[in-house]
């Protein structure tokens, strides 16, 4: 067998891989056959503790084996449990929203029986329904116009989508035409309501939107788009629009329906107290 | 003989004793089952070469399975577990193949 210096040689010889091969087994084996001196037929016999050790390895693959399928159950089980627990929170939840929602609607029924009782109270029933309107609390339905845009395409200033500043000159110009109630792509906008950008989308009362984007706003449908245009922040619009060539129309509608927004509660703001408005 | 014997015995006592492995040692048993296929695999061409010793496979037997386990579990603790893991099954895997090439050509004589 080779000397330990040849085996270095051999070693850098070879390379890792090859020399991996070479020596797959033990070099150990050779070396004690060759000091004993011992014939082969003596080294075909097994002793107690090769017995022993392939005892160990029998014992250790099965130990192995068994603890990876238990440990594969354990596992299994677990994702089930996990999936049981998430549909059940699931359910739970749906069967909460219901709940809010009849509720909400027994509250205002109640809120309109209470109010509509006596004379007292009606003053007071007419400022609540004013108060909900603007709050954008409710649906409201009227005429006025239908604007929608689309992603225009890619210039040397911008590739072209529709930026939540676009769609914020859009609004603004439509409030500052008389606009009175408007929505964006189904989502109502209250003194809450922020547009911006997520990541690649425009969110408006943090849901995301796509394009194409649909504005509806409630107001009197023959001035609101001769005014639009005339606004700053409808004329920085149109410019905007006209560059990146977005699809764009204006459409008056007799009869628009927006949705309530989802009016959250006030936890800090309260009136103040000498009751001015 | 002796040998099956002794193979039969350990996979009857794992089947029935099913022993509990500690949690901490259950990452290192598929590694330490690698090593040791290695040193049969090395033993059993070693016996077909004539060249086989019991004592050098006890030996080669129990270090490459401690030594196998011991560096998956430096690796874990420096954080390079999985790696460490995937270069010894690479090393074992290449030896484990060419002891079973020359296995296979003492058996078929090809």
């Amino acid at each position: 067998m080779s000397t330990p210096t040849e085996q270095h040689d051999e070693r850098i010889r070879l390379g890792l891989l090859e020399y991996t091969m070479r020596h797959a087994v033990e070099d150990d084996y050779a070396r004690v056959a060759e000091r004993d001196g011992a014939e082969p037929q003596s080294a075909r016999r097994l002793g107690t503790w090769a017995a022993m050790a392939l005892l160990l390895f029998g014992l250790l693959v099965v130990v192995a084996s068994s603890q990876t399928s238990r440990t594969a159950a354990a596992d299994e089980a677990g994702r089930r449990d996990l999936i049981a627990q998430i549909n059940e929170a699931r359910d739970q939840l749906g069967a909460r929203r219901s709940a809010i929602a009849e509720l909400t609607a027994g509250n205002a029924k109640l809120q309109e029986e209470f109010l509509s009782g006596n004379a007292a109270t009606s003053g007071v029933r007419s400022q609540l329904r004013t108060l909900t309107l603007l709050s954008g609390a409710t649906e409201v339905t009227g005429s006025g116009v239908r604007l929608t845009v689309n992603d225009g395409t890619p210039t040397a200033n911008g590739d072209g989508h529709v930026l939540d500043k676009d769609l914020q000159r859009v609004v603004n110009g439509l409030w500052e035409a008389g606009a009175e109630a408007i929505a964006i792509n189904g989502q109502r906008l209250t003194g809450r309501t922020a547009i911006r950008h997520a990541g690649s989308a425009i969110t408006v009362n943090y849901t995301s939107l796509s394009a194409p984007y649909v504005v509806a706003a409630i107001g009197n449908p023959d001035t609101l788009p001769s005014r639009f245009a005339q606004t700053v922040s409808g004329a920085s619009f149109m410019a905007v629009q006209k560059h990146f060539n977005m699809p764009f129309q204006i459409k008056t509608e007799t009869r628009l329906r927006l949705p309530a927004a989802d009016v959250e509660a006030l936890r800090s703001a309260r009136p103040r107290k000498d009751g001015a408005r | 003989m002796i040998a099956v014997l002794g193979l039969i015995v350990g996979v009857i006592l794992g089947l029935v004793l099913k022993p509990a492995v500690p949690l901490w040692l259950e990452p290192y048993l598929p590694i330490a089952v690698v090593a040791a296929l290695d040193a049969v695999f090395g033993a059993a061409r070693a016996w077909f070469d004539g060249i086989f010793s019991d004592r050098v496979f006890v030996i080669s037997f129990v270090s490459n399975v401690v030594i196998a386990a011991l560096i998956v579990f430096l690796g874990d603790k420096l954080g390079v577990g999985p790696q460490l893991a995937t270069g010894v099954i690479v090393v074992l895997g290449i030896r484990i193949f060419s002891n079973v090439a020359a296995i296979r050509r003492h058996i078929l004589g090809a």
